[in-house]
């Protein structure tokens, strides 16, 4: 029996039946509800309680005061300045992961001493502030043994999409003309977002184009928007757009976030919000909760993997982020981050790659995707930088009751052959053109590599070798040879690479440098 | 000579023991007693085939770019150094019997233009010179010397475990978008260690049965996509030149389906332009293979493998030919032109790939 509520944090909770609920009337019974959230209270024993919502759609951290006291926030760095964290000392484990993802997945954080609350867990401390208990109270549910034929699936899964989005239709007009705002790509997971909640509602599409000098998806976009009978808006990312709103985005990010997309991001919601809209559907969610093509790698890595050679499918699971892992000995000095912490962050791959509860591979990847793309990168990203703006990010991909869908799916439906996503391609075939369907994932590719061997050089150089180049453990000739096109290697990734670095070196500046 | 280790000049009489006085450690070779490198020239040519240390290489791989190395200097010293020198001599003596420097100097000049002239019209022989039993000789000095290079692949003792069987089952509902198949396990061994098949959801191959641990899965996943696409990678030889043919038309194979194989690999066009990287053995080509009269009296006498190729250069071309291919297909151009081989190779060919921007550019995990 709940008697006092501390606070509720973030809520966009709904019951099953699609109703909105009292927060409070269901902290007992959380694992009952559907949507985001992030709540927080006290019991009448002094206990106090944390949870997040089981797929991670809103973020909340904790840390202890120098007291002894349990902080916590929907925001790190809040958290920070309210005086959680061990004299705001960097985790190396952090550090590591951040490099190697781009992101900081499960519950460590960047800081020594403050830990994000895993979703779908409760988190007791008692009235002593000790703990915490942890109380699961929403398991990601293990594949059935007894599938249904694909032609029901197909069917439960539409049914399951319509509903989802229609649950997630902001509650009256939103923007102008009664119309939903939507962030639309031109891959099958925006666009089918867009297309059923245009059988509900006018919908207003927003794109991201990068000038006519780069490639984009415009084409794509366009074609479902006519389709669909959206409004269509593209919103067009400049260099200079960079320079004058990086800082202000990594911010708002809370934790860094070292996805190149995080500024286009941020403009679309600007412009959703400029348009009026309180709330911006998208497409998050397919690859991972569906069977998306980053899965196709790993499948390879161990079908041909040695399975005698240790931490093989580990290693095969953190490089295929693409970020730094293999140029951690060119980057970093040798006493910064330790065999002992690699072997860690390998260990922490260990658990979801042999999770017993999916007997498939692909589920335990996708499982994995889930919890640490979904819950650690892709979910707080739309959620700061929509907050950032004044807006709402709804993902229904994300949303649990599809993720719960998601995993009583056949791992043979979510991968046919080489189709990705299958079932879900086949569940809404009928809303869109072949096009769309049938097109390869090619993904929203923004132009890292030319922007910084061109208008962004001098910007990238600034924040990295008069910035990262002088802290403790980062290596100055590592740093050159990336700016200066000097990378050896097959596919060297210096674009991404860069932003990576100078999200790091941008957050380290507003947390350590400039506290206040 | 230099140590390749601390860079210090080490007089022949400092070296004597074999080992650096500066650092101490020790020389795997001494030119003096007739060893055919320095360390520090190794050092350069493992430096080159690792592209710094970027990419891995085989065995094979490091003795094309030794043996090229050998050879190139070897023919350079005799085809440019002697008849230069011996070109001097007659206006030499002629400035000394005229005691005209406008006559020498013209002379001189008449000379050197006659031997680059000579250079010019002298077919170059084919052939490598440096035997692999040679090569692996001095392979053994660097490696008590120094370590097994880094990036050198070296082939597991004994096939590799195969993945568990439910693995293995669960594996064959799935399927990938292309496929390479190599005329030579070291070929396979060497993009797979590259990590190929991860970088481009790729298979990887030998029509016969390599890696036998993967193979049985492998070739039941291939059917699982009737889209595929197969590209054929092999040395200039009369079975690796007629691999691309017999998949596409092998029942056992692709023969009636409508998947597309494109030969990438090397053919005796490439392997004429490259004449010290060839071998010189005599092979049976077929009459009835599909090769023509000029290649099959090529391939009977040289041989060209792929390792004389730098291996960075190798994987970026096929990067090259899958991203072409790609883009034949999206643009609706027919696929089949592909097929007699698209792929311009050449020892000394250019290094700059397009493909790469491309992939540098980031953000694809997100945005829906």
């Amino acid at each position: 029996m709940v008697e006092r509520l501390v606070r509720l944090i973030e809520s966009d909770g709904c019951a099953r039946d699609g109703t909105t609920v009292n927060m409070v009337d269901h902290l007992g019974d959380l694992g009952g509800l559907d949507g985001a959230y992030a709540v927080a209270w006290e019991e009448t024993d002094g206990s106090l309680h944390l949870a997040r919502d089981p797929v991670g759609a809103r973020s909340l951290y904790w840390g202890r005061a120098n007291d002894g006291r349990v902080l916590y926030s929907t925001r790190l760095i809040d958290l920070l300045r309210a005086g959680a964290g061990h004299s705001r000392e960097l985790d190396s484990g952090g550090l590591l992961a951040f490099l190697t993802t781009a992101y900081v997945p499960g519950e460590r954080t960047l800081v020594r001493g403050v830990s994000a609350v895993p979703p779908g867990v409760e988190l007791i401390f008692d009235r002593d502030g000790r703990g915490p208990l942890r109380r699961p109270f929403a398991l990601m549910p293990a594949s059935p043994s007894i599938y249904e034929s694909e032609a029901r699936l197909r069917e439960r899964l539409r049914c399951t999409l319509e509903q989802t989005v229609e649950r997630l239709l902001p509650h009256g007009p939103d923007g102008p003309d009664g119309a939903v705002a939507a962030s639309l790509s031109g891959g099958i997971d925006s666009s089918l977002v867009v297309a059923l909640a245009a059988r509900r509602r006018p919908v207003h599409t927003l794109s991201i184009t990068f000038g006519p000098e780069h490639r984009d998806e415009v084409e794509f976009s366009a074609l479902v928007a006519r389709h669909c009978g959206a409004t269509h808006e593209v919103v067009v990312v400049r260099p200079e757009d960079i320079l004058t709103r990086f800082d202000a985005t990594v911010g708002a990010l809370s934790e860094p976030n070292g996805d190149p997309l995080t500024v286009p991001n941020d403009l679309l919601f600007e412009a959703a919000a400029r348009s009026g809209h309180r709330v911006v559907l998208n497409g998050e969610g397919g690859d991972p909760c569906f069977g998306g093509p980053k899965n196709a790698p790993l499948l390879l890595s161990e079908l041909y993997g040695d399975p005698d050679e240790p931490f093989a499918g580990e290693r095969a699971y953190l490089r295929s982020h693409q970020k730094l892992w293999d140029d951690l000995d060119h980057l970093l000095e040798p006493g910064l981050i330790g065999e002992a912490e690699r072997l860690s962050l390998l260990s922490i791959v260990t658990p979801g790659l042999c999770d017993p509860r999916w007997p498939s591979f692909l589920d335990r990847l996708m499982a994995m995707n889930v919890a640490w793309k979904g819950a650690g990168h892709i979910l707080p990203k739309v959620e700061h930088l929509a907050a950032k703006n004044g807006v709402l990010a709804r993902s229904p991909l994300f949303d649990w009751a599809l993720v719960r869908l998601a995993f009583e799916l056949p791992p043979e439906l979510k991968r046919s052959g080489s189709i990705e996503k299958y079932l879900l391609k086949e569940a809404i075939r009928d809303t869109l053109p072949e096009r769309i369907i049938e097109r390869p994932k090619s993904g929203m590719m923004v132009p890292v590599e030319a922007w910084f061997q061109g208008p962004l050089r001098a910007f990238a150089r600034e924040r990295l070798l008069d910035g990262l180049a002088h802290r403790p453990g980062f290596r100055r000739p590592y740093l050159e040879a990336l700016l200066d096109k000097r990378l050896t290697g097959l596919r060297p990734r210096r674009g991404v690479k860069i932003w990576l670095l100078l999200t790091l070196e941008s957050w380290l500046r507003q947390v350590y440098d400039s506290p206040s | 000579m230099k140590c390749s280790r601390c860079e210090h000049e080490a007089k022949y009489a400092e070296r004597r023991g074999g080992t650096c006085p500066k650092c101490q450690g020790k020389f795997a070779f001494e030119p003096r007693t007739g060893d055919p490198f320095t360390d520090v020239q190794w050092q350069n040519a493992l430096d080159w085939v690792s592209s710094d240390g970027a990419v891995r290489f085989t065995l094979s791989q490091l003795h094309h770019a030794l043996a090229h190395r050998r050879s190139l200097s070897t023919s350079s010293r005799v085809a440019l150094f002697w008849p230069l020198v011996v070109g001097q001599v007659p206006p030499l003596l002629l400035f000394l019997a005229t005691e005209s420097a406008a006559l020498g100097a013209w002379a001189s000049a008449l000379s050197l233009g006659l031997v680059l002239l000579f250079r010019a019209l002298t077919k170059p022989s084919f052939g490598l010179k440096w035997s692999r039993e040679d090569f692996e000789k001095e392979q053994k000095k660097w490696v008590n010397a120094h370590g097994k290079p880094p990036m050198l692949i070296v082939p597991k003792k004994g096939p590799a475990r195969p993945a568990p069987t439910k693995l293995a089952d669960e594996l064959t509902s799935y399927s990938f978008d292309r496929a390479v198949f190599c005329d030579r396990p070291e070929t396979v061994d060497f993009l797979l260690a590259n990590d190929f098949h991860f970088e481009n959801n790729c298979a990887v191959l030998t029509a016969d049965g390599y890696p036998p641990h993967a193979f049985p899965t492998v070739r039941k996943m291939l059917t699982q996509n009737p889209r595929l696409e197969v590209f054929v990678l092999h040395d200039a030889t009369p079975l690796g030149c007629t691999l691309a043919s017999r998949l596409r038309e092998s029942p056992g194979w692709f023969g009636g389906s409508v998947v597309t194989v494109t030969d990438v690999g090397l053919r005796p066009v490439h392997a004429m332009k490259a004449p010290s990287s060839c071998w010189d053995e005599p092979d049976y080509a077929d009459a009835q293979s599909g090769l023509s009269k000029k290649d099959r009296d090529f391939l009977g006498k040289h041989r060209m493998e792929l390792a004389a190729l730098r291996p960075e250069q190798l994987i970026k071309r096929l990067f090259r030919a899958m991203s072409s291919a790609k883009s034949d297909s999206s643009t609706g151009a027919d696929p089949t032109t592909g097929s007699t081989g698209g792929t311009d190779f050449g020892p000394d060919g250019d290094d700059s790939f397009g493909a790469d921007a491309e992939s540098s550019d980031g953000g694809a995990d997100s945005f829906g």
